[in-house]
């Protein structure tokens, strides 16, 4: 079933479209959730409360953006809203953010040589303890594959502070990486 | 492997690792859940309007009987309008009585059941 048809019939109230169109995006709002909430236990409370606001404003849907974007900018501002009541210093803790932060990511086992799945773990580590804006930023734009512009209007950044905080994300991961597995370091800066 | 190589497996890593999501998953019964609640919430909704068209539909023909009672006779005194606001505290009384058995009766029973539906 195409976006436009599926709408259509969640806005007559239709709770079996509904429940293809939660299946169809279930994924991306519990990504986008996931990683913008630290707290577990609210993420699924949160999920519903997005595809509760998405069946209730069917209607606004005007089709002049793709559904997945609609939806990722309603449960970006659920979560947004999320934050902003538990945590006051939101916005001043983006802009403080330094790399050096990252120091306490701690490391939960040696890693040896380039054993993938466990770099892939310290990356997750990383990306984790990076203020929401650029973990937000990463998951949309790397895991979801969405375009610098669906990301504009999903988070309402402009294209340049995205393609900042992409490029600057992946820089301190790199760092982060180079820093804590000496066997890379070493390889990557090794005297041939 | 040569230095090149090497640093290209480590890109390689790198953009594996950002294009997949730590193994949590959503639990596989969220979406019979949020439906089962969205399905309520509308039962719920439903029962309220269809109650509050009846009350409204009632108050509207009561509107209607007061005016066609009291315009053609506006400057003469009514008996029944009398009678009314003499006893108005047994009338209220008895309206509420109504009300909430009204109440009762289409929307909580009706929501109950349809509760014990889902």
């Amino acid at each position: 079933m195409d976006d436009v048809t599926l709408v259509a019939r969640v806005r007559d109230g239709n709770t079996h479209a509904f429940r293809f169109l939660v299946d169809k995006y279930r994924n991306l709002v519990w990504h986008m959730v996931l990683r913008m909430i630290d707290r577990r236990e609210d993420a699924e409370d949160l999920c519903q409360d997005v595809f509760f606001r998405v069946f209730r404003d069917i209607g606004k849907f005007r089709g002049d953006a793709k559904l997945s974007t609609w939806i990722g900018s309603i449960a970006y501002h659920i979560c947004i809203d999320h934050l902003r009541r538990n945590k006051r210093d939101l916005v001043t803790a983006v802009e403080q953010f330094t790399p050096a932060m990252l120091a306490k990511v701690d490391i939960p086992e040696n890693i040896g040589g380039m054993d993938r799945t466990a770099i892939k773990k310290l990356v997750h580590r990383v990306i984790d303890a990076m203020p929401y804006n650029y973990r937000i930023v990463i998951t949309l734009f790397h895991l979801e594959g969405f375009s610098y512009r669906e990301i504009e209007v999903i988070t309402g950044m402009p294209e340049g502070t995205i393609k900042s905080y992409l490029s600057r994300g992946r820089q301190i991961i790199h760092d982060k990486m180079l820093a804590q597995v000496p066997e890379i370091k070493a390889i990557l800066f090794e005297t041939n | 492997m040569n230095k090149m190589e090497k640093r290209d497996e480590l890109k390689a890593i790198l953009d594996e690792a950002l294009q997949e999501f730590p193994d949590i998953q959503l639990p596989s019964a969220f979406t019979d859940t949020l439906v089962r609640k969205l399905e309520k919430r509308l039962a719920w909704r439903e029962v309220l309007a269809e109650f509050g068209l009846k009350i409204g539909l009632v108050l509207g023909a009561l509107s209607v009987l007061a005016a066609v009672l009291f315009f053609p006779e506006k400057n003469s005194e009514i008996p029944i309008f009398t009678y009314l606001l003499q006893n108005w505290q047994v009338l209220a009384a008895l309206a509420l009585i109504f009300f909430f058995t009204y109440f009762f009766d289409q929307v909580f029973l009706r929501f109950l059941f349809r509760r014990n539906k889902y």
